[in-house]
């Protein structure tokens, strides 16, 4: 654990002075995009090196501690020739230096104390990150899941949090970066749009309290991460003589981390055009390696998925996905009536059921989008013609979202990116009528007592939590009887927290089975030296293969969905 | 609050749209006969385009703000509370 930490630590320091070094070569970045460059050259650098370190099978303390300390030399040998003079400024505190304090510690707290929870990061987001850090590279075994092999840009900034530590304990820090750059984003535009500075940070704030987003955040969940690099493009857009290499990465980051985030892309497109200032300069040459880098991040794993399944949106087919979650291919009409329909009229209110992380049946919006957001922006939009034509860029993010995706329970988590802008509107409001602070205030604060828990989590599942010590912290029990067994088989179809038979130390390896006969799933179980297995099957075939092994006596059942072959 | 700065010449297909948006949503199902959020939004909308006095309208956005939270609040209140004091 003591060289995981040192690992952790060279690699953390490396990766942050190597994004400043990067920032500092970066020209006429405006003082109000400052911290968005710098969070977008981070996670490209991290993004970057987990990929190498994959492919190299690399993906382990040592190695990447090793260049991490190689590279960290380096930095520190030519600080001055690299300009490298580190930006220490005396803190003035504001309330809303306070207010962001207090935000930033609690989610420390909520990641120290809470461990993943959500089905859909269980099932098939987190199994990856398992599967890497065990083999210390790339695997060609995702987990069972058909999402598996869903782009997962997202899951290397997620592995770069647990690979050192061989732990689970910080995953959802990697929550917190694109939490802040979502608000860094926020805060440029809002900028952009004429408000003060103190007025900016605060609709920066209110953005990060939004109840969807934050609880996605806190939840390794990866909608929050795509609408904070959507609303980093929207900030890009807008300046004068948009940075194309940034934007390439931030672009790249995003098309990497979720497909949802390209069906969004029109809207970036319609704002480019909206807000066009004349020539495009020609790019420095470090534009032009960044906007590489953007290329390799948003391609890599549909070319992966190209050389491993022979499609690259795998498994997605022209005609969708079927099965138990299914997908929707293209545009359709017909969805974007029905999501649109869906929002106004039952999901916006927050109402059908508690808020978790997949944002089941409500949007997530929170009281402030709802309330005075969405007041003061119908008061601003006819009055300043810049929110005007910057509404009409969201709205086409959101149409583009909404065309592209089933009208299931959970398609509002996709345009978590719209609440920004009513926060910007309320400010804006506020910050000229300071009566409006009332409603604004009032709703933040329901955000902040919205925020303490997913649903998904719930007060039982932190009570489990908490009377565990951080190295053991799992939801495991909640789902798994204990089973010592090392390896374990898994034998199931359908969405299964399988994460969680890895233990949070990744300890346990899991054997997935795929018999198609009770002598095959024997002989895979005696091969691979696995006693006892996880079976819940749900196709009719997995049914009669698992009755037929036990008819036959050759396996037992020892408890909820456990089996063990017997002895012959 | 300036001064509004909507062209007289949209005005009128503006109101139309508003009125348009305030009618679905009282005749929309299933919620009842009517959407709170989308007609509060309509009728304020209707409220700040027949107001000739830039100072009220901050105010009539107020008021609907206020309204709305009170909408969201009953709803989602005791859905949060409920989840903290561990009753799902």
């Amino acid at each position: 654990m003591i060289l995981g930490v040192v690992g952790m630590a060279l690699s953390h320091g490396a990766a942050l002075l190597g994004a400043w070094a990067l920032f500092k070569r970066v020209r006429d970045v405006p003082e109000s995009c400052r911290l968005l460059v710098f969070l977008v050259l981070h996670l490209t650098l991290i993004s970057l090196v987990v990929i190498a370190a994959g492919m190299l099978g690399a993906l382990s303390s040592a190695p990447l501690g090793g260049v991490g300390l190689v590279a960290l030399l380096l930095l520190l040998l030519f600080r001055n020739r690299l300009g490298l003079t580190l930006p220490w400024r005396r803190l003035s505190m504001s309330w809303w230096g306070a207010a962001s304090l207090l935000l930033v510690a609690r989610f420390l707290i909520q990641a120290w104390l809470f461990a993943p929870s959500n089905g859909d990061a269980l099932g098939y987001h987190l199994p990856k990150i398992a599967e890497w850090v065990r083999g210390g590279r790339f695997t060609p075994q995702m987990g069972p899941d058909t999402h598996s092999t869903f782009p997962a840009s997202f899951e290397l900034v997620e592995a770069w949090w647990v690979l050192f530590l061989r732990q689970d304990v910080l995953i959802e820090l990697a929550g917190l970066e694109f939490l802040i750059l979502g608000s860094a984003a926020t805060y440029a535009i809002a900028d952009f749009l004429g408000l003060s500075p103190r007025a900016a940070a605060w609709s920066a704030l209110l953005y990060a309290l939004t109840p969807g987003l934050y609880l996605q955040t806190v939840s390794c969940l990866n909608d929050a991460p795509v609408a904070a690099l959507l609303l980093s493009c929207v900030a890009l857009i807008l300046r004068k003589n948009p940075p194309l290499g940034l934007l390439a990465c931030a672009i790249g980051l995003g098309c990497g981390v979720k497909a949802t985030f390209i069906y969004a892309l029109p809207g970036i497109g319609v704002l480019a055009y909206l807000f066009r200032s004349g020539r495009i300069a020609r790019p420095a040459r470090l534009q032009w390696v960044l906007g590489a880098c953007g290329v390799i991040l948003g391609s890599f794993w549909y070319f992966r998925n190209l050389f491993w399944f022979g499609n690259p949106i795998h498994p997605v087919g022209v005609s969708g996905l079927t099965g138990s979650h299914p997908i929707q291919f293209g545009a359709s009409a017909g969805s974007l009536i029905d999501n649109l329909f869906n929002l106004i009229r039952f999901r916006v209110y927050d109402r059908a059921e508690p808020m978790g992380a997949t944002l089941a049946n409500v949007a997530g919006w929170g009281a402030l989008g709802f309330s005075s957001g969405a007041a003061a922006l119908v008061l601003l939009l006819r009055e300043d013609g810049r929110l005007r034509r910057l509404a009409i860029g969201f709205i086409v993010m959101a149409a583009g979202v909404f065309s592209c995706v089933l009208p299931d329970a959970w398609a509002m988590r996709f345009v978590l990116f719209f609440p920004a802008i009513l926060c910007i509107a309320a400010i804006r409001v506020a910050e000229q009528w300071r009566p409006y602070l009332l409603p604004v205030v009032a709703a933040a604060l329901l955000q902040v007592v919205g925020t303490l828990l997913p649903a998904e989590l719930g007060y039982g599942g932190l009570r489990v939590l908490l009377s565990q010590s951080w190295r053991e912290r799992t939801l495991s029990g909640q789902y798994f009887m204990n089973v010592g067994d090392n390896p374990i088989g898994y034998f199931a179809d359908g969405r299964v927290p399988v994460y969680l038979l890895y233990r949070p130390d990744f300890s346990r390896k899991i054997v997935y089975f795929k018999p198609r006969s009770a002598d095959a799933l024997l002989a895979e179980a005696s091969s691979s030296g696995v006693r006892r297995f996880f079976a819940r099957p749900i196709s009719l075939e997995s049914v009669e293969i698992l009755a037929e092994g036990l008819d036959s006596g050759r396996l037992r059942k020892i408890g909820p969905a456990f089996y063990e072959i017997v002895p012959p | 609050m300036p001064e509004g700065q909507a062209p007289s010449s949209v005005l009128g297909p503006e109101l139309a749209t508003c009125i348009l948006a305030l009618t679905i949503s009282v005749v929309a199902e299933p919620r009842g006969f009517w959407h709170e959020w989308s007609f509060l939004l309509s009728a304020c909308w209707l409220a700040l385009i027949l107001c000739k006095n830039s100072r009220l309208r901050p105010v009539i956005a107020l008021c609907a703000a206020m309204v709305l939270l009170l909408v969201y609040g009953a709803g989602y209140v005791p859905l949060v509370f409920s989840l903290l004091q561990g009753a799902r």
